[in-house]
């Protein structure tokens, strides 16, 4: 029983050791550590929307909010990275905390609302202390990862620190996601007075589904500032936001795979759309707009269907 | 053993704006009664029930429930204390199987906590089981053992009335208040439930508070009834005297 509980999560290891076996150019190790930062932040994210169904505006903000922390305490106060690292996830998990607090003890979406709210204020202030964050032009001088003597510079080396933790992500969302709490989030999105009425504080269990989905945002952060070593506040706002949402949507919503296959689609699509040049961006929402209208429950949704058509039972059942 | 009193309401006052939904309302049932509890649509009974479990607060009175004042109690609170609801409008977790659904119950009792549930500890795996092993023990007891699998949404009306009681109970509650839990169901899924509370009532030793529409099956199920008419209790007593209240007869005929 436990070894095929864990089945879908060792091939998944697989995929990310195979990856940079095959694709080994300098792009395509590029691509793919961002597929993978992408995948952290969707995970979280899926946990808290597809699952629990509390919906964040503003998740780009915490992606930000990690990479900035990382970069200041590495670049401007030689700090560790890891422990840098580890700082930032602590405190966006205060800051999510408290932003949690007062908004989930109301019903509605006040939380969509307040995460709207501090995903744009903490752009401005990613622009605009300027003498912290290097305001609007950008941070620059972020050093790469390290561990004892070893720098991770190039694109294979950071391709492996990310999968590692990636990997480590996975296999706790999915330990989220398959017992006591994963249940507990699924059944508070279809009915949340009949959970309270079983006895379940359902409040705990969404700030604590928030606060995790804040803290895997900010380790990608944290890794992408690592990666590119320059960072600048354009690629933390609304419209990041947005994407991060869609990559749930278009994946799966409550289907950890789903949420995977979402963020990689969703990443590798605009490098494939460059051949359309100019017109990239009508392909890209066009296809969005398809996958939306036809499949409903995502990617991972469809593929269950034609899978639970073959088996002749009627798919999606584990949902 | 009985007479010992585990719930009481006492002079419960609520008004929506305008609408005073209960006016001074007084109840108290005994260890292991079933209380049924009936009225016209519109009396109160199940904003009685919202009270009751804590889901809305009274303007006046207080509840009591196994000698503590829970008034302000918050609902989950409530439930964890033994006392266990359905609703009126059916409410399942529709997307969830049924061993799911009893699951949920289930895992309120389980010990494991946040990070033994997060990096997959071995107190986990045992709470697992254990949920599993309960809910699959309540799943047979209403009779849904062939729908194990199947997702609550999918099944039929009656049946999903049954993934909503065994839900219930897997909580293992001492006081169970069932709304309207019969209505909609053909008369011989109704007859089956009644045999089910029977059943389970001696088994785990229950408290019932019912409201139900249907007499026969208020009537057969309850020792005890309370009519509640525009807010008010207007009469209490055996099922056989509250048939020949006129009082009540009064309020149900001039309707
Ligand atoms: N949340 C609410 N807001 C406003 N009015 C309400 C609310 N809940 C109940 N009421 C009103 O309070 C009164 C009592 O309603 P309640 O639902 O308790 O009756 P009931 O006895 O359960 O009726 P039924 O047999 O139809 O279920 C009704 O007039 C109803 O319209
Ligand atoms: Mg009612």
């Amino acid at each position: 029983m436990r070894l095929k509980r864990y089945a879908d999560i060792l091939i998944f290891a697989l995929l990310l050791i195979a990856y940079p076996l095959i694709i080994t150019d300098n792009y395509g190790l590029n691509v793919g550590i961002f597929a993978l930062e992408n995948i952290i932040t969707v995970t979280g994210l899926n946990l808290l929307m597809g699952y629990a169904g509390q919906i964040s505006l503003g998740h780009a903000g915490f992606v930000g909010l990690g990479a900035y922390i990382s970069a200041i305490l590495t670049a401007t106060y030689h700090w560790n990275c890891w422990l840098a690292m580890i700082t930032a996830f602590v405190l966006v998990g205060i800051v999510a905390f408290f932003v949690a607090l007062p908004t989930l003890k109301l019903r509605g979406h006040y939380l969509a609302m307040a995460t709207l709210g501090l995903g744009m204020i903490l752009y401005i202030f990613f622009s605009q202390l300027v003498d912290i964050t290097g305001g609007p032009s950008g941070f620059v001088g972020i050093p790469y990862m390290r561990f004892g003597s070893l720098t991770f510079s190039s694109y294979s080396t950071i391709y492996v620190v990310t999968a590692m933790i990636t990997f480590v992500i996975i296999w706790l969302s999915k330990n989220l996601a398959s017992f006591k709490a994963g249940r507990i989030f699924r059944a508070i999105h279809q009915d949340e007075e009949a959970v309270v009425a079983l006895g379940v504080n359902t409040y705990h269990y969404k700030v604590l589904v928030f606060v995790v989905s804040a803290v895997f945002a900010s380790i990608a952060g944290s890794l992408y500032a690592h990666t590119v070593i320059f960072i600048s506040p354009a690629s933390f706002g609304f419209k990041r936001s947005i994407q991060l949402v869609t990559m749930v949507m278009v994946g799966g919503m409550g289907n950890i795979w789903g949420g995977v296959t979402g963020a990689i689609f969703l990443t590798y699509l605009p490098e494939f759309l460059r051949i359309f040049e100019d017109y990239d961006i009508i392909v890209y929402g066009s296809l969005l707009i398809l996958v939306i209208i036809f499949m409903p429950g995502g990617i991972a949704g469809a593929v269950e269907d034609i899978y639970g058509k073959f088996k002749n039972t009627g798919g999606r059942e584990d949902r | 053993m009985g007479n010992s009193k585990i719930l009481g309401a006492e002079r419960i006052v609520k008004h929506f704006g305008g609408v005073k939904a209960l006016d001074d309302v007084s109840l108290s049932i005994s260890q292991e009664e079933v209380l049924g509890l009936i009225g016209p649509n519109g009396a109160g009974k199940t904003t009685l029930f919202n009270i009751i479990s804590g889901f809305i607060k009274p303007d006046g009175g207080k509840v009591i429930f196994k000698g503590v004042d829970i008034t302000s109690h918050p609902p989950h609170k409530i439930a964890r204390m033994g006392m266990s609801r359905t609703f009126q409008n059916l409410r399942v977790f529709s997307e969830m199987s049924v061993i799911e659904n009893i699951m949920v119950g289930a895992d309120v009792l389980t010990s494991a906590g946040f990070f033994s549930n997060l990096f997959a500890f071995p107190s986990i795996w045992k709470s697992e089981r254990e949920s599993i092993e309960k809910a699959e023990y309540f799943l047979e007891e209403v009779g849904l053992q062939d729908f194990r699998n199947t997702p609550a949404g999918d099944l039929p009306f009656g049946k999903m009335r049954l993934v909503e009681l065994a839900r219930a109970l897997v909580t293992e509650p001492e006081l169970l208040l069932l709304d309207e839990i019969a209505s909609g169901l053909n008369t011989s899924e109704t007859l089956d439930l009644m045999e089910l509370l029977f059943k389970v009532k001696e088994k785990h030793n229950l408290t019932i508070l019912v409201v139900e529409h249907d007499m026969d099956f208020l009537m057969n199920l309850a020792e005890r009834v309370v009519v509640l008419n525009f807010g008010r209790v207007i009469a209490e007593g055996s099922p056989d005297e509250i048939k020949k209240d006129p009082q009540v007869i009064a309020a149900y005929l001039g309707e």
